[in-house]
């Protein structure tokens, strides 16, 4: 049953968020162009001087924004899905809580990872020019050398994404906890979901303080100092792993008992 | 059919009154079939099972007259009148009695 | 087995007291009224039938099991609002149903959108309130399911729609499968249900077949409803 949840979440949010990668794409591509057309020869008509720079600024906010924006539609849709008018549909689905919560953050997490792949070709598309992607290529070139001839940069690369991807997990499920505890009351729902959302952060900052506390306490510093580079690296990593997992636990299960027991739909 | 129900009283035995009178009247042709209980629930728009009740009352007083009915107009159709099924009849039984 | 079957079932949110000890046996075959005035506790009654709520204290079982993934498969739900998803098209919304519940009957479905001329591919979100509303029915009763719950299925729609919606229910009759209709308007629904629950303030006044009362009492069961709840 998660398969055929994953692909209906997919269906439904890509209707909304496939329009506005496409957008930035296509007003990154404007942006290279209007860029072109203002350093070009001769003197451009001030009118034009004006849309080519709003295009350009256009650009700019989008690439601001597009992150803001997925987060906010990834927010909604859990809400709108699972604590709305549709809740009474999906969760009377014969599903469990469990591959209602997977559903909703695999998919978030894949939508934030494409949007951050969206930044990177939207600045590629603004600077589009055969000199710059000649630089481009140089530059990843010497990259990718450097991670054949370094040891550990493969690795480190790899467990840089993998800590990103299960931060965009833990992310994902705090948003969803902070609405599931907000949507159990019976009125100012998205109030006492922010509420709800920045107490989640204050327990995560809390609980990251003691835990380093207790580091402190087991090792010393000077212990970490002498580490070598790369041990010091994966301690940070496993520990930095730890936490996430830690913290994403108890949001999925904060998510979990509010579905199952303190659902609340109008 | 035209379905009115009074709202005091079991429906299926108005559904049987109503159908009797379809039959006395005409409406309803004397040894033809009636219909299946979906399609009775569904006109009526009542339950099913009242419909199959109200069928079932029918059959244990209506329908076993209605065989009889259905006798004589097929007997008809073979060419024998009523008088003449009488008059059988009547010869039939006095003879049964003088054994 | 009883389709449904409540012992001694209490639901309480805070101080209020929404089921008080309910005794319910629902048999298979039985077109079940279950009637009482707005705040009653049957909107209650149903969310812990399909799961959407759980249980207080008491028994709930449906089939014989306790409401969970399993039950929901044999529970096909019809709420009061609508809650189609506004993007989807009819024809993907039976792409829906059918993927998630084994027992619906597509063709079924297909057959009565077309009966109401609502094509395949219109989308939900163009589709006036009516339409959604039978939209949504005919999705639920396309399901050959063991327990229908239908909450307030007539509520606020015009008589062509009622004669619709009732003449649906009758012709999807099945006598393995039995249906709940939770409603206040009780004149428009009584020839077509079987048995009959009152319900007020959480707990049963009155539970018999229709009929019966009809008998015994020489009054349509709307009449002795209004008896009962005068206040």
């Amino acid at each position: 049953m998660l398969g055929k949840l994953l692909k209906h979440e997919l269906r439904a949010t890509a209707h909304t968020m496939l329009p506005i990668f496409g957008v930035m794409l296509l007003v990154s591509a404007l942006a290279n162009v209007c860029a072109r057309l203002m350093n070009g020869p001769g003197n451009t008509p001030v009118v034009l001087t004006i849309i080519f720079t709003l295009v350009v600024i256009l650009f700019g906010v989008g690439l601001f924004a597009i992150g803001l924006v997925t987060v906010f539609i990834m927010v909604r849709r859990f809400r709108d899905n699972l604590l709305r008018d549709e809740g009474y549909i999906m969760h009377t689905l014969p599903v469990s809580v469990h591959a209602q919560i997977w559903s909703k953050v695999l998919v978030s997490s894949l939508w934030y990872a494409a949007s951050s792949v969206i930044m990177v070709l939207s600045v590629l598309l603004v600077s589009w020019d055969v000199d710059t992607i000649m630089e481009i290529g140089n530059v990843a070139g010497r990259i990718i050398r450097a991670m054949t001839r370094e040891d550990h940069v493969a690795e480190m690369i790899a467990e840089v994404l993998a800590l990103l991807a299960l931060g965009s997990l833990v992310t994902s499920l705090s948003f969803d906890a902070a609405l599931s505890i907000g949507h159990a009351f019976a009125k100012n729902k998205m109030a006492l979901s922010v509420l709800a959302f920045v107490g989640l952060l204050i327990l995560g900052e809390v609980f990251t303080y003691y835990m380093a506390s207790l580091a402190g306490d087991i090792g010393s510093l000077e212990t970490f100092a002498s580490l070598t580079f790369i041990k010091g690296w994966r301690v940070t990593c496993v520990a930095g792993a730890g936490l996430m997992l830690v913290m994403g636990g108890a949001c999925y299960g904060i998510t979990a008992f509010f579905l199952k027991r303190k659902l609340n739909l109008e | 059919m035209e379905w009115r129900f009074d709202p005091g009283g079991a429906i299926y035995a108005q559904m049987v009154a109503r159908i009797k009178e379809a039959i006395a009247s005409g409406a309803l042709a004397p040894g033809a079939r009636l219909p299946a209980v979906r399609e009775l629930a569904i006109d009526a728009g009542v339950n099913p099972n009242t419909a199959q009740r109200a069928l079932a009352e029918l059959e244990r007083r209506e329908l076993a007259r209605g065989h009889a009915e259905s006798f004589v107009t097929a007997m008809a159709a073979l060419g024998y009148s009523g008088a003449e099924l009488e008059a059988f009849l009547k010869n039939y039984i006095r003879e049964k009695e003088e054994e | 087995m009883a389709v449904l079957t409540c012992r001694g079932l209490t639901k309480k949110f805070g101080s209020t007291v929404a089921l008080d000890g309910v005794d319910i046996t629902v048999e298979p075959g039985r077109i079940v009224g279950l009637l009482g005035p707005n705040g009653s506790g049957k909107t209650t009654l149903i969310k812990l039938t399909n799961g959407l709520l759980q249980p207080g204290a008491g028994e709930i079982l449906i089939d014989g099991k306790k409401p969970g993934v399993e039950t929901k498969r044999i529970v096909s739900y019809l709420p009061e609002r609508s809650c189609l998803p506004d993007w989807m098209t009819a024809g993907e919304l039976m792409g829906f149903y059918k993927d998630f519940y084994a027992d619906f009957d597509r063709d079924a479905a297909a057959g009565m959108l077309s009966r109401l001329s609502i094509e395949e591919k219109q989308k939900i979100k163009h589709m006036s309130k009516g339409t959604r509303e039978k939209v949504q029915l005919i999705m639920v009763m396309a399901r050959r399911a063991g327990l229908y719950l239908l909450d307030e299925p007539i509520g606020g729609v015009d008589p062509a729609a009622r004669d619709y919606i009732l003449n649906t229910i009758i012709s999807s009759y099945n006598p393995s499968a039995s249906v709940i209709i939770s409603t206040h308007l009780i004149a428009d629904v009584e020839k077509v249900l079987d048995d009959v629950i009152f319900i007020s303030c959480g707990k049963i006044m009155l539970a018999a077949p229709a009929e019966d009362i009809r008998e015994q009492r020489g009054k349509s069961v709307d009449e002795v409803f209004r008896e009962v709840f005068k206040c």
